[in-house]
């Protein structure tokens, strides 16, 4: 049996993992700029978040939220609307709520880029 | 038959047992029965079980091996899942009281039997059985004592259910994650050295329900009653798919 690659579980486990290490680093990334400046003032922030690492960063972190959260509400859907649950009414639920997590994560991570960029 | 126990000897023990037969009953209710236990030894669960059946002739449970063996006494033992037979009281029993149900996420037959075809139709999937390609040999197919000793912790599976059914993603996914009990099984055959198709299990193994429904809760391990991991065995599983996606 092949499945197609985003049919795959294994792709599907590497991504996820690769997506929480990222922002798992870019956490990191913050938590030492916080600590290694004494005296954080708005100038400073802004200035710190307008240097293109921190904004090549941002993004990657923006982008592997997105990802990380399309797979996350992928599962918890799969898992809640399921026939067994909720019978004829089943697909059109799955479907909607999988549009709604669609508007809501591709909003959020284009809004989010635009006020990084 | 066992001598008669004294008077003073006996305590009350309060059991709400779970009751549904569908020839009579509309839906599932709780029956409490109170039966009379002994105070200086421990019974195993089973063991109240069959006292709570003599006043109540009518409530029905799976039993036979009463040892542990045959797994057919899997039920959910004061919220957790286990075998009545290996279960003692004093280990099971809250403030005085015994609430027996059963195996969640199965469907009833009637009171603390449940219909386990989702499960062996899960089991089934796995191909629990040894598969080679190349000819018999003359006498055996030889293993090394070290081949050997991978397989311990996997082939003690007695298939009672009760780590499937404690799984929230069998719960949700029945028949498409195929559960703790039949990946163990999977990881059995995929771990033996003389199975000759590793490939194929793992193929089968790739979509994104089978196995990866696995969040690595770790209730199967929690409940299983002979003490497995089927958690690990999970995890051996994805690793050799990932792994296997590197090459």
């Amino acid at each position: 049996m092949s499945v197609k690659f985003f049919e795959s579980g294994t792709n599907e486990f590497i991504i996820v993992r690769a997506c929480a290490m990222l922002m798992f680093l870019y956490i990191i990334y913050l938590i030492y700029f916080i600590v290694s400046t004494p005296s954080i003032d708005y100038s400073l922030w802004k200035t710190f978040f307008e240097g293109f690492v921190t904004r090549i960063f941002s993004s990657l972190f923006l982008i592997s939220f997105a990802v990380h959260t399309w797979f996350g509400t992928w599962a918890i859907g799969s898992d809640y609307f399921t026939p067994a649950r909720l019978g004829d009414l089943s697909k059109i639920v799955y479907s909607s709520y999988r549009i709604f997590c669609f508007l809501v994560i591709s909003v959020v991570l284009i809004w989010s880029l635009l006020i990084i960029w | 038959m066992s001598s008669v126990i004294p008077v003073s000897h006996l305590q009350t023990l309060r059991m709400s047992i779970y009751r549904f037969d569908p020839s009579i009953d509309d839906k599932p209710y709780m029956q409490d029965v109170d039966i009379e236990v002994p105070t200086d030894k421990d019974i195993m669960v089973l063991d109240a079980l069959h006292l709570a059946k003599a006043k109540e002739p009518s409530l029905s449970y799976r039993r036979s091996c009463r040892e542990g063996v045959c797994g057919s006494d899997g039920m959910n033992i004061n919220g957790k899942n286990g075998l009545a037979c290996i279960t003692p009281l004093s280990e099971a029993v809250k403030r005085n009281k015994l609430t027996l149900r059963p195996m969640p996420g199965l469907p009833v037959i009637r009171d603390l039997i449940v219909d386990m075809k989702l499960f062996y139709d899960q089991l089934e999937k796995v191909q629990p059985y040894l598969i080679t390609k190349t000819d018999n040999p003359e006498k055996e197919r030889v293993q090394s004592p070290e081949e050997r000793e991978e397989l311990d912790g996997l082939y003690e599976c007695i298939l009672c259910g009760c780590c499937s059914t404690s799984c929230p993603s069998f719960w949700w996914n029945p028949d498409k994650f195929l559960g703790p009990a039949a990946l163990l099984q999977s990881w059995r055959f995929i771990a033996d050295s003389r199975d000759e198709a590793t490939e194929e299990r793992l193929d089968d193994l790739e979509d994104a329900f089978s196995l990866y429904r696995c969040h690595g809760i770790m209730n199967c391990v929690s409940v299983c009653p002979k003490g497995l991991n089927p958690t690990e065995a999970i995890s051996n599983i994805r690793n050799k798919l990932i792994s296997r996606k590197r090459q």
